[in-house]
């Protein structure tokens, strides 16, 4: 070190973030004096925190899922092989307004490869009384299928899984039925009386709102339910066998062009179709407001951040997010979009729709861009307000794979010597990644 | 003694373990040794891999990858090429579980593709040493993964790489026990004075050395007790440490 300069100088980092990467290392010096001088000239620490989103762009939807799962190092990483997984995915609107099939059999297909895989795998989504028959990603007609995957809607392509063996299935969820309930508080749905809702009930902006997850039955299993909060039912009785859910979202302009009244619809509004919306976006149901009614309704972004981090506390948490941004509607959900030719994937919603607004739509649509003050924003905000996700760019680590440009990091490297030391890959493989590499900027 | 800078007092309550050599796709090689196999809590045990190019040619790209514990923190204390300080190396570490469940990459680079600004080349038959301690905070047995090494043969667009072998996997033990001496120093005005306390009444030795091979006994006595090395100024730098004897 020069006279002067300081450990963060030396360490080529801001005092900030050194601070927050190397503060533990820092108290335990206080201890060793030995080292004091060494430790401060060259102090790390283990682990860095950053909040990872992985981005595969420029594949068609099979290599780009693919690839995505590689670099999640792989679905076991996430799901077990007796898991039932849910993917959660955005049904309401044709063409780029639901989740990109092709998408979805990537993701699917990377599952079912887990070894001994033995769960089940539903799409599913709560399309509330929206989404006109033919027009939803259950059951798209082919002319509704316009910037999304030709071959097949979810509910074809769960028919041809299962014709072929597999354990796959789509499942609409449906609202109801009502009972009555004692406010505030929650009301756990009984799996022995069929399919229905777990509702919590709660004073929100001096509103009496609610926020509900399904309970409902397998399409795959008979008597077996999905309790979405609670895990798997069969025979009368919790089984303690887990639900991993994927939120698998669009990447579109909620409103039209640059009116700003939702803001992107991605991971963050997922949950919107996790609930239940009973009445239509302005009404109340028994008294009480929905999601939608006690945010977007009432002009606030922020609140339906609020209420998504208010769902993802007390009635699931999903381990995964997946954007399927094949095609981003930047205009609007079933408007004019641009083929980005992207998924991204993270653990929380708030930064995945960070990093797909700022470098995905916003290129198309700058009222989209997440780091100017708008609904976009406000809803991320909301969002972190119950402790979800970050949008500080220097707490995030993008990881980018472009099949126009491939590249490998170093981790790639290694998890190739890794599965080479096991036997699963070749000498040469490695040296390809190693090659790749260092050619990679 | 050239600078009080240079005193490199260390507590080895064990002894040095070394490591087998694992895989190499070339003729280089990498070893990483341990100074210790039990330390206590909050004090740290050294650890150094060393590389030696043995193709015929120079390499670039040089990184070396440790997949250390996750509750292990990791401070660098040199990085040298045929004993010469490299300063422009990088180090990163990762996440918890990017490689191994429970464990987390901490990565030495001597050059960073494509272009190797940092010129670091290393010489065919050069030695690449970084030297490194791990601390535990809390008691615990942390067995270490594999390490891997990756460089490139510019003449002969040649990839590289190697990793650890099975014996390699040692497993470090930082403990509270009490007998295990604590050591503190601080310069005088005729030396080096260090304060060695383990369980009261106990017999400990006190050694030192200049090189981690060769330990020279310079007192034994019960615990506490205070020595002053009167000979320290007489090397550039030496290490310390305080044995219980049973």
């Amino acid at each position: 070190m020069n006279p002067g300069e300081k450990i963060w100088q030396v360490q080529r980092m801001t005092r900030r973030h050194f601070l927050r990467r190397y503060g533990i290392a820092s108290s335990a010096l206080t201890l060793s004096p030995f080292f004091i001088e060494r430790f401060a000239a060259v102090c790390e620490a283990a682990t860095n925190n950053f909040t990872r989103v992985y981005q595969v762009k420029n594949g068609d939807p099979f290599q780009n899922t693919a690839k995505l799962w590689e670099l999640l190092d792989g679905p076991a990483r996430y799901i077990g092989p007796s898991d039932i997984v849910v993917i959660k995915a955005n049904s309401q609107w044709p063409y780029q307004g639901y989740t990109h099939t092709g998408c979805i059999k990537g993701v699917i297909d990377g599952i079912l490869a887990i070894p001994g895989f033995s769960g089940e795998i539903l799409i599913c989504d709560n399309a509330q009384v929206y989404g006109g028959t033919g027009a939803t990603g259950f059951d798209a007609t082919p002319s509704n299928r316009y910037q999304n995957w030709a071959d097949h809607n979810w509910n074809s392509l769960a028919a041809q899984y299962q014709a072929g063996g597999k354990p796959v299935a789509a499942k609409r969820w449906t609202t109801g039925p009502w009972r009555t309930v004692t406010f505030p508080g929650y009301s756990g749905w009984n799996p022995a009386d069929g399919e229905g809702w777990s509702r919590d009930f709660f004073s929100y902006n001096g509103r009496a709102t609610f926020l509900s997850c399904p309970v409902f039955q397998s399409p795959l299993t008979s008597g077996r339910m999905i309790d979405m909060k609670k895990g798997v039912w069969e025979q009368g009785a919790y089984t303690g066998r887990q639900i991993k859910t994927i939120v698998m979202p669009t990447l579109n302009n909620h409103g039209s062009g640059s009116e700003d009244y939702a803001g992107v619809t991605s991971a963050i509004k997922s949950f919107f179709g996790a609930t239940e919306i009973p009445n239509g976006v302005g009404s109340t149901w028994y008294g009480y407001y929905d999601i939608h009614n006690s945010s977007y309704t009432q002009g606030s972004a922020q609140s339906a951040g609020e209420l998504a981090g208010r769902y993802i506390k007390t009635m699931f948490t999903p381990g995964l997010y997946i954007t399927a941004a094949m095609w981003s509607g930047w205009y609007s959900r079933t408007g004019t979009a641009a083929a980005t030719n992207t998924v991204l994937a993270c653990t929380n919603p708030v930064s995945l729709d960070y990093i797909a607004c700022r470098d995905v739509i916003a290129p198309y649509a700058s009222w989209l861009n997440p780091d100017q003050n708008s609904h976009t924003r406000q809803q991320m905000l909301g969002c972190i307000g119950q402790g979800i996700g970050t949008l500080d760019p220097a707490n995030i680590e993008v990881i980018t794979y472009d099949f126009n440009h491939p590249t490998a990091n170093r981790l790639d490297v290694e998890r190739k010597i890794r599965d080479f030391k096991a036997g699963q890959t070749t000498e040469q493989d490695v040296k390809d990644a190693v090659n790749l590499y260092l050619e990679s900027p | 003694m050239k600078s009080k800078a240079f005193i490199r007092a260390v507590c080895l309550a064990g002894f040095l373990v070394a490591a087998s050599r694992g895989f190499s796709s070339g003729s280089s090689s990498l070893q990483r040794t341990f100074a210790s196999s039990v330390t206590l809590t909050n004090w740290p045990v050294v650890v150094t891999a060393t590389f030696t190019n043995g193709e015929g040619t120079v390499l670039d790209g040089l990184f070396y990858s440790d997949q250390v514990p996750s509750a292990l923190l990791v401070t660098t204390l040199s990085l040298t090429l045929n004993g010469i300080a490299v300063t422009n190396y990088t180090f990163e570490s990762g996440q918890d579980g990017d490689v191994y469940s429970g464990y987390t990459p901490c990565r030495w680079i001597l050059e960073s593709p494509t272009n190797f600004p940092e010129t670091n080349p290393v010489p065919s038959q050069a030695t690449v040493q970084i030297v490194y301690a791990v601390n535990s905070l809390t008691p615990g047995s942390f067995a270490f993964q594999q390490f891997t090494w990756v460089a490139y043969e510019p003449g002969l667009t040649n990839a590289i790489f190697g990793y650890s072998g099975s014996a390699d996997q040692q497993v470090l033990q930082f403990v509270t026990t009490s007998y295990r001496p604590f050591l503190a120093g601080q310069y005088a005005t005729n030396g080096f004075t260090l304060q060695i306390a383990g369980v009261p009444g106990y017999n400990y030795a006190l050694e030192r050395s200049t090189n981690l091979a060769s330990w020279v006994a310079l007192a034994t006595n019960g615990s506490p007790f205070v020595f002053t090395d009167t000979n320290a100024v007489g090397f550039p730098q030496c290490f310390y440490r305080s044995r219980w004897l049973p």
